[in-house]
Protein backbone atom coordinates (compact mmCIF):
# COMPACT_ATOMS: atom_id res chain seq x y z
CA UNK A 1 0.00 0.00 0.00
CA UNK A 2 1.01 3.53 -0.53
CA UNK A 3 2.61 4.87 2.64
CA UNK A 4 0.91 7.57 4.69
CA UNK A 5 2.59 10.93 5.40
CA UNK A 6 3.41 9.70 9.29
CA UNK A 7 4.85 6.56 8.15
CA UNK A 8 7.27 8.37 5.79
CA UNK A 9 11.13 8.92 6.67
CA UNK A 10 11.24 12.51 5.56
CA UNK A 11 13.94 14.32 3.38
CA UNK A 12 16.72 16.87 5.58
CA UNK A 13 15.91 19.32 3.00
CA UNK A 14 11.93 18.67 3.60
CA UNK A 15 9.90 20.90 5.98
CA UNK A 16 9.08 18.85 9.55
CA UNK A 17 5.31 17.72 9.39
CA UNK A 18 2.92 20.07 9.50
CA UNK A 19 5.80 22.93 9.64
CA UNK A 20 5.13 24.53 6.34
CA UNK A 21 3.02 23.69 2.89
CA UNK A 22 3.48 24.90 -0.29
CA UNK A 23 0.47 24.60 -2.62
CA UNK A 24 -0.19 25.06 -6.28
CA UNK A 25 -2.18 23.83 -8.91
CA UNK A 26 -0.84 22.17 -12.09
CA UNK A 27 -2.26 19.90 -14.63
CA UNK A 28 -5.80 19.87 -12.78
CA UNK A 29 -4.42 18.64 -9.62
CA UNK A 30 -4.48 20.59 -6.42
CA UNK A 31 -0.57 20.24 -4.96
CA UNK A 32 0.13 20.09 -1.20
CA UNK A 33 3.68 19.83 -0.34
CA UNK A 34 5.98 19.89 2.14
CA UNK A 35 8.76 21.30 -0.47
CA UNK A 36 9.14 24.60 -2.40
CA UNK A 37 8.95 24.43 -6.02
CA UNK A 38 9.59 27.50 -8.52
CA UNK A 39 6.70 28.06 -10.90
CA UNK A 40 4.78 24.67 -9.78
CA UNK A 41 4.22 25.43 -5.50
CA UNK A 42 3.47 28.77 -3.41
CA UNK A 43 3.84 29.06 0.55
CA UNK A 44 0.40 29.89 1.71
CA UNK A 45 -2.58 28.17 3.63
CA UNK A 46 -4.89 30.85 1.81
CA UNK A 47 -6.20 29.33 -2.17
CA UNK A 48 -5.80 32.09 -4.60
CA UNK A 49 -8.47 32.02 -7.77
CA UNK A 50 -5.64 29.65 -9.90
CA UNK A 51 -6.45 27.20 -7.41
CA UNK A 52 -9.77 26.19 -8.63
CA UNK A 53 -9.87 22.45 -8.81
CA UNK A 54 -11.82 20.39 -6.61
CA UNK A 55 -10.87 18.44 -3.52
CA UNK A 56 -11.30 15.38 -5.83
CA UNK A 57 -7.91 15.85 -7.89
CA UNK A 58 -5.95 16.15 -4.34
CA UNK A 59 -2.52 15.27 -4.50
CA UNK A 60 0.21 15.55 -1.67
CA UNK A 61 3.86 15.70 -2.35
CA UNK A 62 6.31 15.02 0.02
CA UNK A 63 10.18 14.60 -0.24
CA UNK A 64 11.55 11.48 1.60
CA UNK A 65 14.75 9.71 1.81
CA UNK A 66 15.55 7.00 -0.44
CA UNK A 67 15.30 4.28 2.09
CA UNK A 68 11.97 4.85 2.81
CA UNK A 69 10.63 5.36 -0.31
CA UNK A 70 12.52 1.41 -0.93
CA UNK A 71 10.68 0.21 2.48
CA UNK A 72 7.33 0.97 0.71
CA UNK A 73 7.65 -0.21 -2.88
CA UNK A 74 6.83 -4.13 -2.97
CA UNK A 75 9.70 -5.06 -5.37
CA UNK A 76 8.34 -8.77 -4.98
CA UNK A 77 4.87 -8.00 -6.36
CA UNK A 78 5.36 -4.98 -8.83
CA UNK A 79 6.42 -5.98 -12.38
CA UNK A 80 8.05 -3.99 -14.67
CA UNK A 81 5.73 -1.66 -17.42
CA UNK A 82 8.81 -0.13 -19.50
CA UNK A 83 12.65 1.34 -19.40
CA UNK A 84 13.58 4.09 -21.45
CA UNK A 85 17.47 3.64 -22.93
CA UNK A 86 19.49 6.35 -24.39
CA UNK A 87 21.01 5.62 -27.56
CA UNK A 88 24.30 4.29 -25.68
CA UNK A 89 21.96 1.82 -23.78
CA UNK A 90 21.75 3.25 -20.46
CA UNK A 91 19.10 2.94 -18.60
CA UNK A 92 17.11 6.90 -18.40
CA UNK A 93 13.82 5.15 -16.52
CA UNK A 94 12.38 2.53 -15.23
CA UNK A 95 8.76 1.91 -14.82
CA UNK A 96 7.08 -0.12 -12.37
CA UNK A 97 3.66 -1.10 -11.21
CA UNK A 98 2.62 -2.52 -7.87
CA UNK A 99 -1.18 -3.59 -7.49
CA UNK A 100 -1.66 -1.82 -4.74
CA UNK A 101 1.05 0.55 -4.01
CA UNK A 102 0.59 2.43 -7.88
CA UNK A 103 3.91 3.02 -9.80
CA UNK A 104 7.42 3.69 -9.26
CA UNK A 105 9.46 5.98 -11.32
CA UNK A 106 13.09 4.99 -11.43
CA UNK A 107 15.53 7.40 -13.36
CA UNK A 108 19.39 7.13 -12.48
CA UNK A 109 19.96 10.46 -13.12
CA UNK A 110 16.90 12.10 -11.75
CA UNK A 111 15.85 9.97 -8.27
CA UNK A 112 13.08 7.77 -7.35
CA UNK A 113 9.45 8.52 -7.01
CA UNK A 114 6.19 6.13 -6.19
CA UNK A 115 3.15 7.49 -7.00
CA UNK A 116 0.15 5.69 -5.07
CA UNK A 117 -2.46 3.88 -7.46
CA UNK A 118 -5.36 6.90 -7.56
CA UNK A 119 -2.41 9.69 -8.17
CA UNK A 120 -3.30 11.29 -4.30
CA UNK A 121 -0.19 11.32 -2.68
CA UNK A 122 3.90 10.97 -4.24
CA UNK A 123 6.76 10.23 -2.35
CA UNK A 124 10.06 12.10 -3.90
CA UNK A 125 13.03 10.52 -3.40
CA UNK A 126 15.70 12.95 -5.78
CA UNK A 127 18.63 12.27 -6.83
CA UNK A 128 21.49 14.90 -5.63
CA UNK A 129 20.72 17.56 -8.41
CA UNK A 130 19.56 21.28 -8.38
CA UNK A 131 15.66 21.94 -7.39
CA UNK A 132 15.27 22.72 -10.90
CA UNK A 133 16.77 19.96 -12.44
CA UNK A 134 15.28 16.84 -10.18
CA UNK A 135 11.89 19.12 -10.18
CA UNK A 136 12.02 19.19 -14.17
CA UNK A 137 11.32 15.64 -13.79
CA UNK A 138 8.66 15.79 -11.72
CA UNK A 139 7.03 18.36 -13.39
CA UNK A 140 7.63 16.75 -16.50
CA UNK A 141 7.11 13.23 -15.95
CA UNK A 142 5.65 12.36 -12.62
CA UNK A 143 2.87 14.86 -12.36
CA UNK A 144 2.00 13.77 -15.80
CA UNK A 145 0.68 10.31 -14.57
CA UNK A 146 -0.16 11.33 -11.90
CA UNK A 147 -2.47 13.71 -13.54
CA UNK A 148 -3.50 10.42 -15.78
CA UNK A 149 -4.38 8.73 -12.46
CA UNK A 150 -6.93 11.22 -11.84
CA UNK A 151 -8.48 10.64 -14.94
CA UNK A 152 -6.85 13.76 -17.23
CA UNK A 153 -5.46 12.67 -20.40
CA UNK A 154 -1.92 14.31 -20.65
CA UNK A 155 -0.37 15.36 -24.53
CA UNK A 156 2.41 15.77 -25.36
CA UNK A 157 2.45 19.31 -26.27
CA UNK A 158 2.56 23.18 -25.65
CA UNK A 159 -0.13 25.50 -25.40
CA UNK A 160 -0.65 29.39 -25.32
CA UNK A 161 -4.07 31.36 -24.64
CA UNK A 162 -5.21 33.47 -27.24
CA UNK A 163 -8.36 35.60 -26.25
CA UNK A 164 -9.66 33.51 -23.75
CA UNK A 165 -9.11 29.73 -25.83
CA UNK A 166 -6.16 27.51 -25.75
CA UNK A 167 -4.39 26.42 -29.13
CA UNK A 168 -2.39 23.12 -28.97
CA UNK A 169 0.96 22.72 -30.18
CA UNK A 170 2.26 19.46 -30.90
CA UNK A 171 5.56 18.31 -32.38
CA UNK A 172 7.80 15.24 -32.07
CA UNK A 173 10.72 15.20 -28.79
CA UNK A 174 13.08 18.41 -29.53
CA UNK A 175 10.70 19.48 -32.77
CA UNK A 176 10.17 23.09 -31.36
CA UNK A 177 7.05 23.23 -29.51
CA UNK A 178 8.38 25.33 -26.90
CA UNK A 179 10.16 27.72 -29.12
CA UNK A 180 7.02 28.29 -30.80
CA UNK A 181 5.19 28.40 -27.66
CA UNK A 182 7.38 31.12 -26.54
CA UNK A 183 7.45 33.19 -29.82
CA UNK A 184 3.61 33.07 -29.34
CA UNK A 185 3.63 34.61 -26.17
CA UNK A 186 6.52 37.17 -27.43
CA UNK A 187 3.04 38.24 -29.72
CA UNK A 188 0.82 38.71 -27.12
CA UNK A 189 -0.19 35.34 -26.21
CA UNK A 190 -0.39 34.17 -22.23
CA UNK A 191 1.13 30.59 -21.60
CA UNK A 192 -0.65 27.58 -20.72
CA UNK A 193 1.90 24.60 -19.99
CA UNK A 194 5.17 23.32 -21.98
CA UNK A 195 5.50 19.90 -23.13
CA UNK A 196 2.56 18.91 -21.44
CA UNK A 197 -1.05 19.07 -21.50
CA UNK A 198 -3.76 17.77 -18.92
CA UNK A 199 -7.11 17.88 -20.98
CA UNK A 200 -10.62 16.72 -19.78
CA UNK A 201 -13.81 16.56 -21.21
CA UNK A 202 -16.21 18.96 -20.26
CA UNK A 203 -19.44 18.81 -22.30
CA UNK A 204 -18.97 19.06 -25.60
CA UNK A 205 -15.75 21.04 -24.75
CA UNK A 206 -12.11 20.05 -24.31
CA UNK A 207 -10.72 21.79 -20.99
CA UNK A 208 -7.18 22.47 -20.60
CA UNK A 209 -5.61 22.68 -17.49
CA UNK A 210 -2.83 25.10 -17.04
CA UNK A 211 0.10 23.72 -16.20
CA UNK A 212 3.25 24.54 -14.03
CA UNK A 213 4.78 28.57 -14.89
CA UNK A 214 8.04 27.15 -16.13
CA UNK A 215 8.83 26.41 -19.85
CA UNK A 216 12.52 25.08 -21.22
CA UNK A 217 14.23 27.30 -23.76
CA UNK A 218 17.00 26.15 -25.68
CA UNK A 219 20.18 28.13 -25.54
CA UNK A 220 19.88 28.55 -29.43
CA UNK A 221 16.55 30.23 -29.14
CA UNK A 222 16.86 32.00 -26.07
CA UNK A 223 20.22 34.12 -27.81
CA UNK A 224 17.67 34.25 -30.64
CA UNK A 225 15.19 36.09 -28.87
CA UNK A 226 18.09 38.35 -26.62
CA UNK A 227 18.65 39.14 -23.33
CA UNK A 228 16.34 41.92 -23.07
CA UNK A 229 13.20 39.88 -24.57
CA UNK A 230 14.33 37.08 -22.14
CA UNK A 231 13.83 38.96 -19.05
CA UNK A 232 10.83 40.76 -20.45
CA UNK A 233 9.81 37.03 -20.63
CA UNK A 234 10.27 35.96 -17.21
CA UNK A 235 12.89 34.92 -15.08
CA UNK A 236 15.70 32.48 -15.51
CA UNK A 237 15.61 29.63 -12.58
CA UNK A 238 18.16 26.74 -13.97
CA UNK A 239 20.22 26.34 -17.12
CA UNK A 240 22.35 23.37 -18.42
CA UNK A 241 24.72 23.23 -21.72
CA UNK A 242 21.15 22.90 -23.86
CA UNK A 243 18.45 24.64 -22.07
CA UNK A 244 17.54 27.69 -19.65
CA UNK A 245 14.58 27.07 -17.69
CA UNK A 246 12.36 29.84 -17.50
CA UNK A 247 9.75 31.56 -14.78
CA UNK A 248 7.25 32.69 -16.34
CA UNK A 249 3.40 34.59 -15.70
CA UNK A 250 0.85 31.96 -16.70
CA UNK A 251 -2.58 32.18 -17.97
CA UNK A 252 -4.55 30.78 -14.50
CA UNK A 253 -7.95 29.66 -16.36
CA UNK A 254 -9.16 26.07 -17.44
CA UNK A 255 -9.85 27.16 -21.08
CA UNK A 256 -11.40 25.40 -23.90
CA UNK A 257 -9.16 24.29 -26.43
CA UNK A 258 -9.76 26.04 -29.40
CA UNK A 259 -6.87 24.18 -32.03
CA UNK A 260 -4.32 22.19 -32.08
CA UNK A 261 -1.46 22.43 -34.62
CA UNK A 262 0.64 19.99 -35.47
CA UNK A 263 4.34 21.23 -36.46
CA UNK A 264 6.58 19.53 -38.84
CA UNK A 265 9.63 20.66 -39.91
CA UNK A 266 10.65 19.94 -43.85
CA UNK A 267 13.30 20.24 -45.94
CA UNK A 268 11.03 19.78 -49.06
CA UNK A 269 8.69 22.86 -47.88
CA UNK A 270 10.46 26.12 -49.18
CA UNK A 271 8.69 27.92 -46.39
CA UNK A 272 5.36 27.16 -44.10
CA UNK A 273 2.00 25.69 -45.03
CA UNK A 274 -1.09 25.23 -42.82
CA UNK A 275 -3.34 23.15 -43.80
CA UNK A 276 -6.53 21.17 -41.63
CA UNK A 277 -6.00 17.72 -40.98
CA UNK A 278 -8.39 14.67 -39.89
CA UNK A 279 -6.16 13.28 -36.77
CA UNK A 280 -7.14 9.97 -36.55
CA UNK A 281 -6.37 7.90 -32.82
CA UNK A 282 -2.87 6.40 -34.11
CA UNK A 283 -1.80 9.97 -34.24
CA UNK A 284 -3.31 11.44 -31.23
CA UNK A 285 -2.14 8.03 -29.22
CA UNK A 286 1.44 8.76 -30.32
CA UNK A 287 1.48 11.85 -28.69
CA UNK A 288 -0.28 10.78 -25.76
CA UNK A 289 1.49 10.22 -22.27
CA UNK A 290 2.01 6.83 -20.23
CA UNK A 291 0.34 4.73 -22.37
CA UNK A 292 1.62 2.23 -20.11
CA UNK A 293 -1.13 3.20 -18.16
CA UNK A 294 -3.98 0.86 -19.72
CA UNK A 295 -6.84 0.36 -17.14
CA UNK A 296 -10.08 0.11 -18.61
CA UNK A 297 -11.35 3.12 -17.34
CA UNK A 298 -8.45 5.12 -18.70
CA UNK A 299 -8.49 3.45 -22.12
CA UNK A 300 -12.37 4.40 -22.33
CA UNK A 301 -11.50 7.93 -20.96
CA UNK A 302 -8.61 8.23 -23.49
CA UNK A 303 -10.86 7.30 -26.01
CA UNK A 304 -13.80 9.43 -25.70
CA UNK A 305 -11.57 12.39 -25.32
CA UNK A 306 -10.01 11.50 -28.47
CA UNK A 307 -13.26 11.11 -30.31
CA UNK A 308 -14.25 14.02 -29.11
CA UNK A 309 -11.69 16.48 -29.78
CA UNK A 310 -11.52 15.26 -33.23
CA UNK A 311 -15.27 16.43 -33.48
CA UNK A 312 -14.90 19.62 -31.80
CA UNK A 313 -11.48 20.90 -32.35
CA UNK A 314 -9.97 22.12 -35.41
CA UNK A 315 -6.90 20.85 -36.26
CA UNK A 316 -4.46 21.56 -38.26
CA UNK A 317 -1.08 20.22 -40.05
CA UNK A 318 1.92 23.24 -40.10
CA UNK A 319 4.98 21.85 -42.75
CA UNK A 320 7.32 24.43 -42.00
CA UNK A 321 10.66 24.63 -43.63
CA UNK A 322 13.72 25.07 -41.28
CA UNK A 323 15.07 28.35 -42.78
CA UNK A 324 11.82 29.87 -41.25
CA UNK A 325 12.36 30.60 -37.20
CA UNK A 326 10.24 30.40 -34.34
CA UNK A 327 9.29 33.80 -34.51
CA UNK A 328 8.36 34.14 -37.84
CA UNK A 329 6.25 30.71 -37.83
CA UNK A 330 4.54 32.40 -34.56
CA UNK A 331 3.23 35.06 -36.35
CA UNK A 332 1.22 32.38 -39.40
CA UNK A 333 0.16 31.20 -36.70
CA UNK A 334 -1.06 33.36 -34.47
CA UNK A 335 -2.91 35.29 -37.18
CA UNK A 336 -4.09 31.82 -38.17
CA UNK A 337 -5.66 30.79 -34.88
CA UNK A 338 -6.94 34.46 -33.71
CA UNK A 339 -8.73 34.38 -37.18
CA UNK A 340 -10.14 31.34 -36.47
CA UNK A 341 -11.05 32.17 -33.08
CA UNK A 342 -12.76 35.33 -34.43
CA UNK A 343 -14.89 32.86 -37.14
CA UNK A 344 -15.48 31.25 -33.83
CA UNK A 345 -16.84 33.36 -31.47
CA UNK B 1 -14.39 -5.74 -49.54
CA UNK B 2 -12.61 -9.07 -51.24
CA UNK B 3 -13.92 -10.06 -54.23
CA UNK B 4 -14.78 -13.12 -53.53
CA UNK B 5 -17.71 -12.86 -51.30
CA UNK B 6 -19.05 -15.73 -48.67
CA UNK B 7 -22.16 -17.46 -48.99
CA UNK B 8 -25.01 -15.72 -47.34
CA UNK B 9 -25.21 -17.79 -43.85
CA UNK B 10 -28.64 -18.28 -43.01
CA UNK B 11 -27.93 -18.90 -39.74
CA UNK B 12 -26.28 -16.23 -38.75
CA UNK B 13 -28.42 -13.93 -40.70
CA UNK B 14 -30.95 -15.28 -38.42
CA UNK B 15 -28.91 -14.45 -35.49
CA UNK B 16 -28.73 -11.46 -33.28
CA UNK B 17 -25.53 -9.61 -32.29
CA UNK B 18 -23.93 -7.52 -29.09
CA UNK B 19 -20.96 -5.98 -28.15
CA UNK B 20 -19.42 -7.83 -24.81
CA UNK B 21 -18.89 -5.52 -22.03
CA UNK B 22 -15.06 -5.35 -22.54
CA UNK B 23 -15.90 -3.85 -26.04
CA UNK B 24 -16.59 -0.04 -26.90
CA UNK B 25 -16.79 2.08 -30.12
CA UNK B 26 -16.47 5.48 -30.42
CA UNK B 27 -16.80 7.25 -34.11
CA UNK B 28 -13.64 9.40 -35.17
CA UNK B 29 -13.76 11.56 -38.18
CA UNK B 30 -12.72 9.15 -40.85
CA UNK B 31 -13.25 5.65 -38.96
CA UNK B 32 -14.96 4.08 -36.20
CA UNK B 33 -12.45 2.48 -33.31
CA UNK B 34 -13.56 -0.63 -31.85
CA UNK B 35 -11.81 -1.02 -28.47
CA UNK B 36 -11.06 -4.31 -26.85
CA UNK B 37 -10.32 -3.47 -23.31
CA UNK B 38 -9.49 -7.12 -22.35
CA UNK B 39 -6.46 -7.12 -24.74
CA UNK B 40 -5.86 -3.02 -24.99
CA UNK B 41 -6.16 -3.53 -28.98
CA UNK B 42 -7.67 -1.11 -31.26
CA UNK B 43 -9.69 -1.98 -34.37
CA UNK B 44 -10.46 0.66 -37.08
CA UNK B 45 -13.97 0.22 -39.24
CA UNK B 46 -14.12 1.94 -42.01
CA UNK B 47 -17.43 4.77 -42.21
CA UNK B 48 -19.46 2.29 -43.14
CA UNK B 49 -18.54 -0.76 -41.43
CA UNK B 50 -19.20 1.61 -38.81
CA UNK B 51 -22.46 2.05 -39.59
CA UNK B 52 -22.92 -1.60 -39.87
CA UNK B 53 -21.97 -2.04 -36.07
CA UNK B 54 -24.36 0.87 -34.72
CA UNK B 55 -27.18 -1.00 -37.15
CA UNK B 56 -25.91 -4.74 -35.33
CA UNK B 57 -25.94 -3.33 -31.91
CA UNK B 58 -29.11 -1.47 -32.16
CA UNK B 59 -30.92 -5.07 -31.78
CA UNK B 60 -32.63 -7.59 -34.23
CA UNK B 61 -31.31 -10.09 -36.32
CA UNK B 62 -28.45 -9.34 -38.38
CA UNK B 63 -31.08 -10.13 -42.03
CA UNK B 64 -33.28 -6.77 -40.08
CA UNK B 65 -30.10 -5.44 -40.03
CA UNK B 66 -29.16 -5.60 -43.60
CA UNK B 67 -32.68 -5.36 -44.55
CA UNK B 68 -32.15 -1.33 -43.09
CA UNK B 69 -28.95 -0.51 -44.31
CA UNK B 70 -30.17 -1.70 -47.68
CA UNK B 71 -32.61 0.94 -47.81
CA UNK B 72 -30.53 3.75 -46.01
CA UNK B 73 -27.66 2.62 -48.67
CA UNK B 74 -29.48 2.08 -51.46
CA UNK B 75 -28.03 -1.10 -52.33
CA UNK B 76 -29.29 -5.26 -53.36
CA UNK B 77 -30.47 -6.59 -50.11
CA UNK B 78 -28.40 -9.88 -50.89
CA UNK B 79 -25.34 -7.74 -51.58
CA UNK B 80 -25.51 -6.08 -48.31
CA UNK B 81 -26.77 -9.45 -46.31
CA UNK B 82 -23.44 -10.54 -48.00
CA UNK B 83 -20.80 -7.89 -46.71
CA UNK B 84 -22.77 -7.77 -43.26
CA UNK B 85 -21.85 -11.90 -42.62
CA UNK B 86 -18.63 -11.01 -43.87
CA UNK B 87 -18.42 -7.74 -41.32
CA UNK B 88 -19.76 -10.41 -38.25
CA UNK B 89 -17.55 -13.33 -39.15
CA UNK B 90 -14.50 -10.74 -38.71
CA UNK B 91 -16.12 -9.59 -36.03
CA UNK B 92 -16.49 -12.80 -34.24
CA UNK B 93 -13.32 -13.99 -34.73
CA UNK B 94 -11.74 -10.65 -33.23
CA UNK B 95 -14.35 -11.47 -29.99
CA UNK B 96 -15.37 -8.01 -30.83
CA UNK B 97 -19.03 -9.09 -31.03
CA UNK B 98 -20.95 -12.15 -29.72
CA UNK B 99 -24.40 -13.64 -31.01
CA UNK B 100 -26.78 -12.93 -28.91
CA UNK B 101 -27.33 -15.51 -25.75
CA UNK B 102 -24.23 -16.18 -25.65
CA UNK B 103 -22.40 -15.84 -22.01
CA UNK B 104 -21.30 -12.16 -21.19
CA UNK B 105 -17.63 -12.57 -21.07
Amino acid sequence: MAPSKAEVQSHPSAARPGERHWRGVAFGLQLDADFFARGLLEEGSEEPDRHSVGPEHACSLALVHPDALEAHWPHDDARVLGSVRDRSGSRLLTIEEHPEAGYRLDAPAYGRYLIARDGARILCAPSDLTDWEWQAFLIGQVLPLAAVLHGFEAVHASAVALEGHVIGLVADSRGGKSSLAINLIRRGAAFVADDVLALQRAGERILVHPGPTLANVRNAEADAIGPTALRLLGTVVGSDEHELRLAMKGEPRRLALAALYFIERSQAEPDSALREVEPDLRLLLGHAFSNFVRTPARLVGQLDLYAQLTRTVPTFGAIVSPAVDAYELAGCIHTHASTLIQAAT
Amino acid sequence: MADQKPLRDTTLLASSMRLPEHVVHRAFASETVVLNLTTGKYHGLNPVAGRMLTVLEAGGTVQDAARRLAGEYDQPLERTEQDLCELCTDLLERGLIETDGAEQG
